[in-house]
């Protein structure tokens, strides 16, 4: 009747489970039983592992050293399942371990692989950043042998391959920088070849500049018109002498020479009168002079008129030295002139030839840095490849003496002693465990499952009767005595069966835990 | 007319009848032995009683109390009809019949000036005289097939007015007996002659046997005994679908645990204490 108005009490289930004790106990042994037995009889399945150090940063390409790449931990340990599972890997240690005799078709064979790829587990040991490099690469199996076989043969398999595949790596990267070097070596000589030519084809080039040259130009043409101009006066000049020379006889220009015309003198002379009487009185002293120089002449040419034909044969046998002065001047100018000529046209070739230069020149310009332009490029790359393969050679010396810690098996996985599944410990505990909740579970289930009367109200309700009375349960000493029996009984029995398995128990934990193998089941 | 004067002119009839009944059965064989109702030698010895009848072991007990309690429903709910055939039933065996009937009977001895005659009717179980630790040579049994003699099946108890009818040798044929013509005139006789006197029979289990349902026919009332955590709701619909029509007293709830019954045990320290 008070059950309704009280929600838990922990006295009433435990009178519920006391009163189905036997129930509670029976079913918390048996499941006890099941697990603490059954974990003897399980197959037995081991595990080995092996610890591998795997250095983040690979030094695999020097060729992108530098860059990093970087990766978190999944994506690393992902990268790493997928390069140990590899299904070369797989395949060598199983040929490797003679496993593949289990495989009789090729479909087996595949089952054989995917077998191994799941039972393999990698996983990194720790959290801490100097643990990330280390991993855990474990294997189950029911043959603790070949559990160990199997971790240790494909350990090594991996890093072997992967040493190997670094070491050529490594090398490749080597002798392809080596490669890479001659080749531009070859064009930084063929660069410097091109240079010197175009520095032979162009003497003057390589340390003219532009205003330089156009001083130079300058300077050539003003030389030459000078001295053409020069020329112009000369030839000008040499034609004055022909003339002259053309007027004067040879044998008479002496007379000419040492007296003068009077006749051109008067002439002249009557011209300075003209002129000057223009200007002055006829008593300037200029005007004087001139009549009086006119009247010498007129009577000079009267008298020259005279003694004319007395005087023929005396002038032909004289030399006329104007004659030969006019004709020493002429050779001399013929002379200047020839050379002023060959000077003209030499500074007209120079001028010629720098305009050119001048004309030539961005082509040459461009030309020239462009030389100049891969040359140093070639340089540069060679310079850096010079470095790289410095720094390769060193990589690959030093993954060759092995003195790298790229790949490094930590801990070796060795012979498992004790099946990781089942774990008997825990398996015990766990039926303990699970024992203790099913009996109980057992017990109350039961109380709630069981259809009979437990209280007046339902009884009343359900059979529309009264009850009359609630008689309490009649415990007398006989019941009591045998009960007490029955439970001395039930519990030696149960307890020494609880012994065992806790002997059992102990023996496990010691001999799993400490090591210490007491008993072998 | 009222009912009170109802009741009493029935009352009246009734008690006319009994005297018919007394006359009608100073002619049979065994008038004398129900004039005396005190017949038989074996006087119960208390240390050979069942030590589940506590109402002859423990009457001051929570659960003598409880049969206490019981006895005066019993009493409230037939005197005034006196429905003196009280047939103490369940429908399965071990439910607590026999106990219940026992201190029951006892209890009404014990304590009030009524004459109780306890009948074994589970003739192919009895255990009346074993709780009691009697022994008899002839019972109900013995008196249906017309082997032995009423004053031969009637046991003084020594326990105040408490007669106990024995179920006698084992049967076959309960059932017909049961329901035999000899039976019912027995009832009759043991139900009519006296107001004052009530007979409680224990039955056998009504789901088992037919035995009870043939006896319910001549019962003023039935008591059903049901043990918790045991009789389920199924089995007692059933067994009172069985004896429909027959009047059901109530239910006696039997062999509560400890943590169900709390009020009951509460109780009993305080008795205790006292």
């Amino acid at each position: 009747m008070q059950e309704n108005a009280q929600p838990f009490d922990i006295k009433r289930y435990l009178a519920i489970i006391l009163r189905r004790k036997y129930i509670a106990l029976s079913v918390g042994l048996a499941v006890l039983s099941i697990c603490t037995w059954g974990s003897f009889f399980w197959p037995k399945t081991y595990e080995a592992g092996s610890t591998v150090f795997i250095e983040k940063r690979s030094i695999i390409n020097p060729l992108i050293q530098g860059v990093g790449v970087p990766t978190n931990m999944e994506e690393r340990l992902r990268t790493i399942r997928d390069s140990i599972t590899t299904r070369n890997i797989v395949e060598r240690v199983i040929k490797k371990l003679g496993i593949d005799a289990k495989a009789k078709n090729s479909a087996q064979y595949e089952g054989l692989i995917d077998d191994i790829r799941k039972k393999l587990d990698i996983k990194v040991k720790g959290t801490t950043a100097r643990e990330t490099d280390l991993f855990t690469i474990s294997y189950t199996g029911e043959d603790p042998k070949t559990v160990m076989d199997l971790v240790n043969t494909l350990v090594s398999e991996y890093i072997e391959e992967n040493l190997g595949y670094r070491r050529t790596d490594a090398h490749s990267a080597y002798e392809f920088i080596q490669t890479q070097l001659l080749e531009y070596k070859g064009k930084l000589e063929e660069s410097d070849k091109a240079t010197r030519e175009f520095r032979e084809r162009n003497p003057r080039m390589v340390p003219q500049s532009e205003t330089t040259l156009l001083g130079r130009l300058e300077g050539f043409q003003t030389a030459r018109i000078e001295a053409e101009i020069k020329l112009k006066e000369l030839l000008r000049k040499r034609n004055n002498l022909q003339k002259q020379l053309s007027g004067e006889k040879e044998l008479t220009v002496a007379f000419v020479t040492r007296e003068g015309s009077p006749q051109a003198r008067l002439n002249y002379l009557n011209n300075q009168l003209m002129l000057l009487t223009t200007k002055y009185t006829d008593n300037y002293p200029e005007v004087i002079k001139a009549k009086s120089e006119i009247e010498e002449l007129k009577r000079q040419i009267a008298h020259a008129k005279d003694s004319h034909i007395d005087d023929a044969g005396s002038e032909t046998s004289a030399i006329n030295p104007i004659y030969q002065q006019l004709k020493e001047e002429f050779a001399r100018t013929d002379a200047e002139i020839e050379s002023l000529r060959a000077r003209s046209a030499e500074l007209s070739r120079q001028q010629q030839e720098a305009q050119g230069i001048l004309g030539r020149m961005p082509k040459e310009q461009e030309e020239w840095s462009k030389l100049q332009r891969d040359r140093n490029v070639y340089q540069k790359i060679y310079d850096d490849l010079l470095q790289k393969l410095e720094n390769a050679r060193v990589s690959k010396d030093l993954e060759l003496t092995d003195k790298t810690t790229t790949f490094r098996v930590v801990d070796q996985a060795v012979l498992p002693s004790y099946p990781v599944k089942p774990d008997r410990v825990k398996m015990i505990l766990l039926g303990i465990f699970l024992g203790i909740a099913s009996g109980i579970g057992a017990a109350i289930g039961l109380e709630y499952l069981d259809p009979s009367f437990k209280d007046e109200d339902s009884i009343e309700s359900k059979l529309k009767l009264p009850v009359l009375v609630t008689i309490p349960r009649v415990v007398t000493e006989a019941d009591e005595l045998s009960a007490k029996r029955l439970d001395r009984r039930v519990f030696i029995a149960s307890g020494a069966y609880l012994f065992i398995i806790g002997i059992a128990l102990i023996e496990e934990f010691i001999s799993r835990y400490m090591g210490i193998k007491i008993i072998n089941f | 007319m009222s009912r009170i004067e109802k009741a009493l002119e029935k009352a009246v009839e009734m008690r006319e009848s009994m005297r018919d009944a007394t006359a009608k059965e100073t002619t049979t064989d065994h008038k004398f032995v129900f004039a005396e109702f005190e017949v038989g030698e074996a006087l119960v010895n208390p240390d050979l009683v069942d030590r589940h009848i506590v109402c002859l072991t423990n009457p001051h007990s929570s659960v003598g109390e409880q049969y206490k309690k019981l006895r005066a429903r019993i009493l409230k709910a037939t005197s005034k009809d006196f429905l003196n055939t009280i047939m103490v039933t369940s429908p399965d065996i071990g439910e607590g019949k026999t106990i219940t009937a026992l201190n029951l009977a006892v209890a009404m001895a014990n304590e009030f000036d009524y004459t109780v005659l306890l009948v074994d009717a589970d003739l192919k179980r009895p255990t009346i005289h074993r709780y009691l630790g009697i022994e008899s040579k002839y019972g109900l049994s013995d008196y249906l097939m017309n082997k032995a003699k009423l004053q031969d099946i009637l046991i003084k108890t020594g326990i105040g007015k408490l007669v106990v009818m024995p179920a006698g040798n084992p049967i076959e044929n309960a059932a017909e007996l049961l329901a035999s013509e000899r039976m019912r005139s027995l009832v009759h006789e043991l139900k009519q002659r006296y107001k004052d006197r009530y007979i409680i029979f224990d039955s056998s289990p009504i789901l088992i046997t037919a035995d009870s349902l043939s006896l319910s026919r001549y019962m003023d009332g039935i008591v059903f005994v049901i043990k918790a955590y045991h009789t389920t709701p199924k089995t007692i619909s059933h067994a009172i679908s069985l004896i429909k029509g027959s009047n059901i007293l109530g239910i006696v709830f039997n062999n509560v645990p400890k943590y169900l019954a709390k009020n009951l045990y509460s109780y009993e320290k305080y008795y205790n204490n006292v």
